[in-house]
């Protein structure tokens, strides 16, 4: 080979790297909720979405809808991301009226998504959906129905049988909770229980569950054999609070958890499965706010030192830091950008923070900037009725 | 002796009323309608009377002063004797909405209420008294009328002596220059009178209709009660132009659109609007996703307009070029989900947002760049739609 036609083939294979990175650019599914042909809703969203996310500015840019289906308000991955997980948040999929989860194949290449099969979640109204580590079941929570299930993955990715189904009962707790600011007109249902957000512990070794209508947070160990759960513990929050979305410190030795109806955040020791609280919960919307508010979602930064809480009707991102006790204090509230934020998302890299207002149609991009605060970056996605972002990994 | 105790006791007295007569607003609430099962979620209970603080702006202590059904807009006769406000209901008689007279307890802020007759049309949402005293002005926003009903020497509201009612077809409901992402309403529809108001010298009477997009100009007989057109103007198709302030001149009207987030300039003379440069946005650079604006407000050396944006929960502040064009320089965050309404205090120093779905009102303090500053002052009150200073 000439010096000449080897310079020619090597940039013809820079050329061709630099088009294969290109196309492995970041990219995130977006989950939204839509129209129900059954019930009375105002979504504006039609499926799950792929976006591509600018490097350097963070920026998604041209969703594309990869799954027409019905709200997909959560979604996962399973653990090598060959497979999508999606539950339907709706409360007439088949004869039990029940909602339901659909699994689907990643084309790795192109992100689309191609569906395999659709199953009933178990009860009606799925929130929240997770893979557990084994990669053998799909956890699912269950909202209106007020239960938690186990489904089975089969060897393909396909979704086999619900292996268990809890449904918490017992006595009802309380409507509204003691320590609520005062003007809080918003509700959290509490006629009866309601799952609400269903993951795992960072060992892998429990199975965590809220419960926003009983108030109460279930750890259970799963079975990975015959995917039933038995129970750990259950840790009673405050009656009202509505325990919501949940994280843990990334050593596993703490739990964060989100309570929806009195916007403030509980820290808890984890220990063998067992939560103590620790210290006094806090507040998530600014000093001396009054009015409505419910909290949605709650993150961790990868370094572990910051948890960013979305505060609904205020409309922010509460920035709260944790302590080298594992305490916590919140240092800032930025602004979404629009209102109801229904979750948050970081990108792998952590620098970006994404609000995914559902009341505003549209995806916030933050930076986070010094003291982890997210910063608006001045992008905006405009995405009918967001409700969850999930980054596909390269 | 005797003349230092009387001196005193003066003094005291005078304190005493000095408290008394500290700022005082009504606040108008949105509150369930037994009627309207969707309104059942509203949190207010009729129209309160709150006490705000000279130095901080803070309102505080609400007391219900009028048991109603949704009073979302209220105003105060000139001598501020009487209070007027709409019922924001289609549940009044024959499915109309109802505006509602009371007597102002100057002392202690208490009301009373005089009578209650028909809007002239279902769901009103705006009131304003004609500058003769004589005529309460009403906007209907879903009957799509604006009517004119008499007021008695005693304040109480007579015979309604005109209902305008804009025909023609229907409007598109999506306008061209909207936000990217913007979901609006899916159905053609008719009038929506969302505004009616005298201009600063008392000739005209100014009507926004939303929902065929166009502004009208009327004449008012004062003694007839009924309105003659003078000129009508249309906005962009789908644009609904809201809420309207006039400069302190009278000259210019600024005309806000609800569906594009976008603020219009006329040129206002012998009653006919001439649009002077291309319209702004109230919103960020580059916003994308869903919106509605709501208030515009105008302070009082008319150099800054304060336009409130829905969904992305802004108050825009929007400087008033020599030319009387105007300029975004910035949004600033509500604190709260749906601002209905934005109100100045009489001193020009405060500005609320009153959060209709956030159920309360948040102060701001306006500094010399004439941008709002969050004070840190909440308020909770239930579904808050308009408030209105007691001189």
């Amino acid at each position: 080979m000439s010096n000449r036609k080897f310079l020619t083939a090597a940039a013809a294979i820079a050329a061709l790297l630099g088009c294969a990175s290109a196309a492995q650019a970041a990219r995130a599914y977006v989950g939204t909720y839509t129209q129900e042909p059954t019930a009375r809703s105002n979504n504006h969203g039609e499926g799950i979405y792929l976006v591509d996310i600018d490097d350097a500015t963070g920026a998604p840019s041209n969703p594309r809808l990869v799954a027409k289906m019905l709200s997909p308000s959560w979604i996962a991955l399973s653990p090598d991301h060959k497979f999508l997980y999606a539950n339907s948040e709706i409360l007439d999929y088949g004869p039990d009226k029940t909602g339901s989860v659909t699994a689907y194949v990643v084309d790795q290449a192109s992100g689309g998504l191609k569906p395999l099969n659709t199953v009933s979640s178990a009860s009606a109204g799925p929130a929240y959906i997770a893979v557990h580590s084994s990669g053998k079941f799909v956890l699912v929570a269950n909202y209106h129905g007020g239960s938690f299930a186990v489904i089975r993955v089969k060897s393909d990715g396909s979704l086999g049988e619900a292996t268990d189904v809890v449904k918490p009962e017992g006595p009802l707790t309380s409507p509204t909770a003691s320590d609520s600011q005062p003007g809080q007109f918003a509700g959290s249902d509490h006629r009866g229980s309601h799952g609400h957000m269903i993951g795992m512990d960072p060992s892998g070794q429990y199975v965590v569950g809220d419960d926003a209508g009983r108030d109460q947070i279930f750890v259970w160990k799963l079975d990975t054999g015959t995917g039933k759960l038995s129970q750990v513990s259950v840790t009673k929050v405050l009656p009202g609070a509505a325990p919501r979305h949940f994280v843990f410190s990334h050593d596993g030795k703490r739990m964060y958890q989100l309570q929806e109806q009195d916007s403030r955040l509980q820290a808890y020791n984890f220990k063998d499965g067992v939560l103590t609280a620790l210290g006094a919960s806090i507040f998530t919307p600014p000093d001396g706010y009054q009015g409505s508010n419910t909290t949605s979602e709650l993150l961790i930064d990868n370094a572990g030192k910051h948890l960013y809480a979305a505060n609904r009707t205020q409309d922010s991102i509460a920035t709260i830091a944790i302590g080298a006790d594992g305490g916590v204090t919140r240092t800032a509230n930025t602004h979404t950008g629009a209102n109801n934020p229904r979750s948050l998302a970081l990108d792998p890299s952590g620098k970006f923070l994404y609000s995914l207002n559902q009341g505003g149609d549209n995806i916030v991009t933050f930076r986070i900037g010094a003291a982890g605060v997210p910063q608006y970056a001045g992008k905006v996605l405009a995405l009918g009725s967001p409700a969850v972002m999930v980054f596909l990994p390269n | 002796m005797k003349f230092l105790t009387t001196v005193a006791a003066t003094a005291l007295i005078l304190s005493s009323a000095n408290a008394a007569f500290a700022a005082r607003a009504y606040i108008g609430t949105y509150t369930p309608d037994p009627a309207d099962p969707r309104s059942s979620n509203n949190g207010g209970a009729g129209i309160y009377l709150v006490n705000v603080d000279d130095a901080t702006g803070a309102p505080s202590n609400p007391k219900l002063v009028a048991k109603s059904l949704s009073p979302t807009w209220i105003t105060l006769s000139a001598d501020h004797k009487f209070l007027y406000a709409v019922n924001e209901v289609a549940s009044y008689g024959n499915k109309s909405g109802s505006i509602t007279a009371y007597a102002v307890d100057g002392a202690s802020g208490a009301l009373k209420q005089l009578n209650m007759v028909d809007s002239g049309g279902p769901i009103p949402c705006y009131v304003s008294v004609h500058p003769s005293g004589k005529f309460l002005l009403v906007a209907n926003y879903t009957g799509g009328s604006y009517s004119v009903t008499r007021i008695k020497p005693d304040g109480s509201l007579g015979e309604t002596t005109d209902v305008v009612k804009p025909g023609g077809p229907m409007s598109v409901y999506q306008a061209t220059d909207r936000p990217v992402g913007m979901a609006g309403s899916k159905e053609p529809h008719g009038s929506r009178g969302h505004m009616i108001l005298p201009d600063p010298s008392g000739q005209y009477v100014v009507g926004a209709d939303a929902g065929r997009d166009q502004i009208f100009v009327w004449k008012l007989d004062t003694n007839t009660g009924k309105l003659q057109e003078v000129s009508v103007t249309k906005s962009v198709p789908g644009a609904g132009p809201r809420h309207f302030a006039f400069s302190p001149d009278g000259k210019t009207l600024y005309q806000q659109q609800e569906q594009d987030s976008r603020l219009t300039v006329y040129g206002f003379a012998g009653g006919k609007l001439t649009q002077k440069g291309a319209s702004i946005s109230t919103l960020p650079n580059g916003y994308q996703g869903s919106n509605t604006t709501s208030e515009l407000l105008i302070d009082k050396a008319g150099k800054n307009l304060y336009g409130a944006n829905r969904n992305h929960d802004s108050i825009a502040t929007m400087a008033v070029g020599a030319g009387g064009g105007v300029k975004l320089v910035a949004n600033t965050h509500t604190e709260g989900t749906i601002p209905r309404s934005l109100t100045i205090d009489p001193t020009g120093k405060f500005l609320y947002s009153l959060n209709q779905n956030a159920s309360n009102v948040a102060t701001f303090r306006l500094g010399a760049d004439g941008i709002p500053k969050f004070t840190g002052k909440f308020l909770a009150l239930g579904t808050p739609a308009v408030m209105v200073f007691l001189p």
